[in-house]
């Protein structure tokens, strides 16, 4: 039985490989997309029992993918993990994301060790794909 | 008279006054004729009494006619004796009286004030003492206007002065007097205004400021109150119209404690805001950009560390990108030191005579590997004989590296990159093209900016820092060339180096020529 749907979203290659490969190894079914807009589509059509975004992308960045995420009633509940390698402050981009919920932050660089354990709160293994 | 009477007309009042003494004199010297003929008139009398006696006693015949002609002579006599006698004191009166006024008409035309000094003050003494009281009064006056005109002229210049100062500067600044009345309004300032500048004197403050919000605030409706402290700083940002000023209030005082009026600086502070931006956006840019290779090792050193990859070939996968990675750190801080340079103005352009050829066939051997990876085929269409140019060869590396290692990242596997050379009456180009995803017009205008990327969909996977180009643009500019692109999406991309024909080694002949039939030479 496939483990729950999780979208990894980010424009370089290597880490959306190196995250998918922990996730997909912990059991998880992982989609990848490598910007806002081709994300949106995948979320929309497949849904997802998470999304994990990096934050600066060409085309649409992970503050207006997690907008379009949180208008869209269809994905309005999915959890959304941020990761950002910016300036920006995690204070900065919660007040920039106030109106959006059940939002949380990673910093890069990230330990794959930790995303998991933080995805596995977030999405128990086994249970199986919300949509 | 008639000189200095134009001259001072407008500022004194002294020239009346010398007039005045001039008619006092004339009045004296006419009264004094009068009593001249007065006395002759008299003297003529008496002789015609005489005359009348002596006919009467002709006619009467009774007095000798010698006693007769005797009256007649006495009369004619007293007559010419009188008329002498009057004649010498009439000159020795009015004669000095004449030098005083005729000194006194040529003192009040010169242009400086004499005391009259006359020869003869015996019996007019008194008279030119007075007079020469006047004449002193009269230069006193005359000194001290001149004075005041003087300092009214100071005045005058520096008030333009000041005013022509306050009107260059680039804040827009008002004057507001206690009344809240507009007392000045520079050049600047108009733009903030609803009304032109030399319209708003006099008016009340809150009807001139264009903006309803700062006119509030300095009406004192709002949060500011503008006559405590030194000065108070609004800062308006107006996102609308991608403007932003600062308004700042300060209270004028006369010297002393006594405030006299306030002074608004409204300074444009859109650009600044614009800087801090750019230099946010930068260092944000640096810091993801720096992040990023990072994140990968960290990542994949984990990964290892944790015993993930446990057959052979996923280990040496794991390494390498370990490797690339640090290796496109190490570009990335190399690029923003030559950025940071060449932005400071630091940077020295060591030219030094150097092949063109070798040049290019430097830097096609540094992505040469990268080439063989992606299995491209190279076409290389230089000329026999390309010349000597004098450049800096390690910045010239950086920029055909920076332009063929695009090239190279932009190309699907299979693809075809091409390098060629031609020239101009002006220029030598360098051309590098690819059958690449090409680059759409969006994109072109802004491809040599700092941290630009293209947002074409597979460019996503293309590992970059979006500073190759600016630099590789930036390098050329200081050689006194350019870079220049043209490409449409999915056609394929081509850039030109541009090198001006001043850079050409012309006096060395090793140079001039290339390939292996010319060395001997």
């Amino acid at each position: 039985m496939k483990g729950p749907t999780i979208l990894v979203v980010d424009d370089e290659p290597y880490i959306r490989y190196v995250i998918s490969r922990k996730l997909q190894r912990a059991g998880y079914e992982v989609r990848t997309a490598c910007d806002g807009v081709e994300a949106l589509q995948l979320v929309a059509e497949v849904g997802a029992a998470l999304v994990i975004t990096d934050l600066m992308m060409p085309n649409m960045d992970g503050f207006e993918l997690s907008a379009a995420c949180r208008a869209d009633p269809r994905t309005r509940e999915i959890p959304i993990i941020v990761l950002t390698g910016s300036v920006v402050t995690t204070a900065q981009i919660q007040r920039k994301m106030e109106s959006l919920s059940n939002i949380s932050c990673v910093r890069k660089p990230f330990s794959p060790r930790e995303l998991l354990r933080t995805v596995k709160e977030l999405v128990p293994e086994g249970n199986g794909n919300t949509s | 008279m008639r000189k200095r009477a134009s001259r001072k007309h407008d500022t004194d009042g002294d020239a009346p006054k010398d007039e005045g003494v001039t008619e006092g004199v004339s009045f004296k010297v006419a009264s004094s004729r009068g009593l001249l003929f007065g006395g002759s008139a008299s003297a003529i009398v008496a002789a015609s009494a005489c005359v009348l006696l002596a006919v009467q006693a002709w006619h009467s015949d009774q007095v000798e006619p010698s006693l007769i002609v005797a009256a007649i002579s006495v009369a004619i006599g007293t007559l010419c004796g009188w008329q002498l006698l009057f004649w010498r004191f009439v000159r020795r009166t009015l004669d000095p009286v004449n030098e005083v006024a005729s000194r006194l008409s040529s003192t009040a035309q010169a242009d400086e004030l004499h005391p009259l000094d006359t020869k003869e003050r015996n019996n007019v003494g008194g008279f030119v003492g007075s007079l020469d009281v006047l004449v002193s009064a009269a230069k006193e006056a005359r000194e001290s206007s001149l004075e005041l005109e003087f300092a009214n002229r100071v005045l005058l210049h520096e008030r333009d002065r000041v005013r022509s100062v306050i009107n260059s500067i680039g804040e827009g600044v008002l004057a507001v007097g206690l009344d809240e009345r507009v007392i000045f309004a520079n050049r600047a300032v108009e733009q903030f205004l609803s009304l032109p500048a030399n319209e708003a004197t006099g008016k009340p403050l809150h009807e001139c400021v264009r903006d309803p919000h700062v006119a509030s605030l300095l009406n004192g409706d709002g949060d500011m109150a503008p006559d405590t402290g030194d000065g108070i700083e609004v800062s308006l940002e107006r996102h609308d119209s991608s403007s932003a000023f600062s308004v700042t209030v300060s209270t004028v005082t006369n010297g002393g404690n006594e405030v006299t009026g306030k002074c608004v600086v409204f300074r444009d502070i859109a650009d600044t805001k614009r800087a801090e931006q750019a230099r946010q956006d930068f260092v944000n840019s640096v810091a993801h950009e720096l992040r990023t290779p990072l994140t990968s090792i960290k990542a994949y050193v984990e990964l290892l560390i944790d015993g993930e990859a446990r057959d052979a070939d996923a280990q040496r996968e794991f390494y390498n990108v370990i490797y690339e990675e640090t290796d496109r750190l190490n570009r990335l801080i190399d690029n923003l030191l030559n950025m940071s340079r060449m932005e400071l103005g630091t940077v020295v352009v060591n030219r030094t005579p150097t092949r063109l050829k070798k040049l290019i066939e430097d830097s096609l051997a540094a992505v040469e590997s990268q080439i063989t990876k992606k299995q491209l085929q190279l076409k290389v269409d230089l000329p026999d004989r390309l010349p000597a140019v004098e450049v800096d060869k390690d910045m010239m590396n950086v920029v055909l590296v920076n332009v063929l290692g695009n090239a190279v990242k932009y190309t699907p596997n299979s693809g075809c990159i091409s390098i060629s050379s031609t020239s101009t009456p002006d220029e030598i180009l360098v051309h590098v093209s690819d059958t690449g995803i090409g680059i759409g017009e969006e994109d072109l205008a802004r491809i040599f900016d700092k941290f630009y990327r293209c947002s074409a969909k597979p460019n996503a996977d293309v590992p970059g820092s979006g500073l190759g180009l600016c630099i590789a643009r930036q390098v050329m500019r200081l050689h006194g060339g350019d870079i220049r692109v043209s490409s449409r999406v999915g056609e394929g991309a081509q850039f030109t180096m541009v090198i001006p024909r001043s850079a050409l080694v012309t006096s060395l002949g090793d140079y001039e020529h290339e390939g292996p039939n010319d060395s001997g030479r």
